[in-house]
């Protein structure tokens, strides 16, 4: 991995910022190929680019004698998106392993395959942000991607390939004053939690607790429409006569319907039950199956629930719940 | 627009007098536009104001719904509380910027069957003005 | 303030054993948010708090106990009280088992118009005073920082309580309404507006949920037999969704905004159901949730209701 220095002025050339993201410019592009049009807001998630809310999957039609099913691939062309770390870590660690866990899912791997990756180092963390809690953090990189740290005059960058030909000599000083800068930053962030943490959940599935947690949820879904590690879908048709196509987009364990199974009964039939899902999920279910928990810290969830629900407090009251923390 | 196209209007006929207008208008071969597709219902006050949108979600360019006059009702009201709905579905829709000349409301009794053939008439005049429905119809592809 | 007096009344209720459980607002998750709390012993309702932040409406939080025959106390501001009023209305629940605690409104204020006016903001530099507050070493008044709906609010006060608590006030119906601003415009400018709007949505159901009145065991949003719409938030299926839940609302809506403040993609969601309420207004003067006695406005009917618009 090499590293260093683009003079601000250097790197407008290269990359520019929309909507508080960060793309290719122009030139870069030309340079890069096709850039992908994630023009999202900050309020959703990266994983819309590889994941989004509603994909055809094959598409069918009448042809006079026969049926004919047409399978639909997405173009797999190459692009760039810049990331937060949190959000990157989702695709990193979770949703990859996810989707490209056998049987691979296709056009996951299509769009991922053309992805490259870039993390931006997170310098303003929010109220919600609890990165730090569940392993990650603002400074969070990986081997395969650009790792960024815009500062006031140029821009620290840290990773392989041709963007660093424009970088100019980085050196030792560079380095601590990044180092002092991730200080600060984690300084701000919760501590993180005792690695034995998650396997203990296990013991409150029963727990009193969440009578109490759940009670102000509405199972609105919210939460796991903006989170960046919710890959729940469900799969539908549109038809038109003797034409259609079959389709998925998001689902979410905090509905009904969810669960809701042929001839109606319903196993998570209350609030409780549908929130000590999700957030089981996040925390155990996750972790026993791949070994890291399901939540990258984000803080979407807590921003966006109208009534005021936090994970992250919820670990807080779980793990005080819990006699041997 | 194709000079060739011709719009495609759902219409929702009460069975007691409307329908049996459209009837008597097919009896009499009293000539109305062939846009139209009939969808019998008990009253018009059955027709729930989701059917409307459906239909205009489906792609119909257009949506008539008839019943009897005022205080024709077999149900006595069903139209009375029709009106109330139609009138804030109406409302709404314009309010919004949806056409609402797609949107068309009459009475029309089992006797008139020469008013049921006028009002078919208009309401594809008025719908052919407007162009093919574009706002509320489903997307026939989303991104891949 | 009226805080003490809240947790004084909520632990008499359950101390006499008046209620068994009362619904009010304890501190947020995070700054400049109060969060719904449910309280069933007296030693806890030093919790409960009453400030510019309570903005859920706590009618909402009622339906779980649709089933029980628990007795529950709620704290109630004019438009949580309206709820009240029209789930009452709507056999939801037995006067007798709810007690409400009325509080006449001071206003919800907007996070976001905060963070606009007075850029980053931190909950230690406010001091909060009657009728504004004290920020940046200056005086606000709190007018322009109300949600939209409390801008247009005619009703702080609660039409049915059996507590009171603090003084009732003024209506404040500000002329500057901004479903008026939208009628202003050209038709087209008005789908343009919606269209951004609408599309914006993920259709996560936040502003359904978080309706007091949106109470069906199976909305048509998700219903399988028939599936009116899919699960792909696309612009026409999203535009079918909110037309129909407003529909749904209509003369039911209580104009308490609870939808659009839940909204995480802060969409003027709430415009819908409260342009079907204008409407139901002009036509059939009816306001919702104001008089137990009221008759729906869809389920009744007048010889003379507009009918121009039907051939
Ligand atoms: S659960 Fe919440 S904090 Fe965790 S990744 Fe999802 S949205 Fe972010
Ligand atoms: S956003 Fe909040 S209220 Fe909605 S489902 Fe998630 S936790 Fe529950
Ligand atoms: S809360 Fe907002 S984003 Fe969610 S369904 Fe309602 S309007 Fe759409
Ligand atoms: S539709 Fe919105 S404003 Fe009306 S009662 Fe429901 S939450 Fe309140
Ligand atoms: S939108 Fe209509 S069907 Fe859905 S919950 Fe609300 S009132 Fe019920």
């Amino acid at each position: 991995m090499s590293e260093g220095l683009i003079a601000k002025r250097k790197w407008w050339e290269w990359i520019e910022t929309k909507k508080d993201r960060i793309f290719l410019t122009e030139r870069a592009k030309k340079r890069y190929g096709e850039w992908f049009p994630a023009e999202g807001k900050v309020v959703k998630s990266g994983k819309e680019v590889l994941f989004p809310s509603g994909e055809e999957m094959y598409r069918y039609l009448w042809a006079g004698e026969e049926w004919k099913i047409e399978e639909r691939e997405v173009s797999g062309e190459f692009s760039f998106l810049f990331l937060l770390p949190c959000e990157a870590r989702a695709i990193i660690e979770v949703t990859d392993k996810v989707f490209l866990h056998l049987p691979v899912d296709k056009n996951y791997w299509l769009r991922r395959k053309a992805l490259s990756l870039g993390i931006l180092a997170c310098l303003q963390p929010e109220p919600t942000c609890f990165c730090s809690l569940v392993g990650g953090g603002p400074f969070w990189r990986d081997e395969e991607a650009l790792f960024l740290v815009p500062r006031k005059e140029d821009i620290y960058i840290q990773g392989e390939g041709e963007l660093l030909a424009f970088s100019e000599e980085g050196g030792e000083k560079i380095k601590e004053e990044m180092q002092a800068l991730q200080q600060e930053v984690e300084n701000e962030l919760p501590s993180p939690l005792p690695s034995y943490f998650p396997q203990e959940l296990y013991h409150h599935f029963e727990d009193e607790e969440w009578n109490e947690l759940s009670w102000r949820c509405l199972n609105c879904g919210a939460c796991t429409f903006l989170c960046p590690t919710c890959y729940c879908f469900d799969i539908q048709v549109k038809m038109w006569g003797d034409e259609g196509y079959r389709f998925r987009c998001y689902d979410s364990c905090m509905y009904s319907e969810y669960t809701m199974m042929a001839g109606g009964h319903n196993p998570r039939p209350t609030t409780k039950e549908k929130f000590r899902n999700r957030f089981l999920h996040k925390l155990e279910f996750f972790y026993e199956r791949y070994g890291r928990s399901l939540c990258t810290g984000c803080g979407r969830c807590i921003a966006a629930c109208p009534n005021g629900i936090s994970i992250a407090r919820v670990i807080e009251e779980l793990k005080e719940a819990d006699p041997d923390a | 627009m194709k000079n060739d196209w011709e719009p495609k209007i759902v219409a929702f006929l009460c069975h007691w007098c409307s329908y049996a207008g459209a009837d008597l208008a097919g009896i009499s071969r009293i000539q109305y536009p062939p846009n139209i597709r009939v969808i019998r219902v008990p009253c018009s006050g059955a027709v729930n104001p989701l059917y409307i949108l459906k239909a205009l979600r489906e792609g119909a360019d257009g949506v008539l719904v008839s019943g009897c006059h005022p205080g024709d009702c077999h149900y006595l009201s069903g139209n009375y509380f029709a009106r109330r709905k139609f009138f804030v579905l109406h409302e709404l829709l314009q309010w919004l910027g949806i056409e609402k000349d797609r949107v068309q409301f009459s009475w029309v009794s089992a006797s008139e069957g020469q008013k049921f053939s006028q009002v078919v008439e208009e309401t594809v005049e008025k719908v052919k003005k407007l162009g093919p429905a574009q706002k509320l119809v489903k997307e026939f592809t989303f991104y891949v | 303030m009226f805080e003490q007096e809240i947790r004084r009344k909520a632990k008499e209720l359950l101390e006499v054993k008046a209620v068994d459980l009362v619904i009010g607002y304890t501190s947020g998750s995070l700054p400049f948010q109060a969060r719904p709390t449910l309280v069933s012993s007296p030693e806890d309702t030093e919790q409960l708090v009453w400030n510019h932040f309570c903005s859920p409406n706590l009618a909402r939080y009622l339906l779980p106990y649709r089933d029980s025959s628990k007795k529950i106390a709620l704290l109630a501001k004019g438009c949580d009280a309206r709820a009240v009023v029209v789930l009452l209305r709507e056999e939801q629940f037995p006067r007798e088992r709810i007690h409400i605690i009325g509080l006449p409104c001071p206003g919800i204020i907007s996070k976001r118009k905060l963070e606009e006016k007075l850029g980053e903001i931190k909950e230690e530099d406010f001091s909060w005073e009657e009728s504004g507050f004290l920020c940046q070493g200056k005086k606000w008044e709190i007018d322009s920082f109300l949600e939209d709906t409390c801008v247009r609010c005619r009703y702080p006060n609660p039409p049915l309580w059996d507590d009171l608590i603090g003084e009732k006030r003024e209506s404040r119906g500000s002329s500057v309404d901004y479903l008026e601003r939208i009628s202003s415009q050209s038709e087209e400018e008005r789908w343009q507006f919606f269209t951004q709007e609408l599309s914006r949505c993920i259709r996560c159901y936040a502003c359904r949920n978080a309706c007091p009145l949106c109470y069906c065991k199976e909305c048509f949003a998700e219903s399988d037999v028939p599936r009116w719409i899919s699960g792909v938030p696309t612009l026409s299926d999203n535009s079918f969704f909110h037309l129909g839940r407003s529909i749904h609302l209509a003369g039911r809506c209580v104009e308490c905004g609870a939808c659009e403040r839940a909204c995480p993609e802060e969409i003027k969601i709430g415009l819908l159901p409260l342009k079907v309420e204008e409407i139901i207004k002009n036509s059939f003067s009816f306001e919702a949730g104001l008089s137990l006695e009221e008759e729906a406005p869809l389920l009744t009917y007048k010889e003379n209701d507009p009918g121009e618009f039907i051939k």
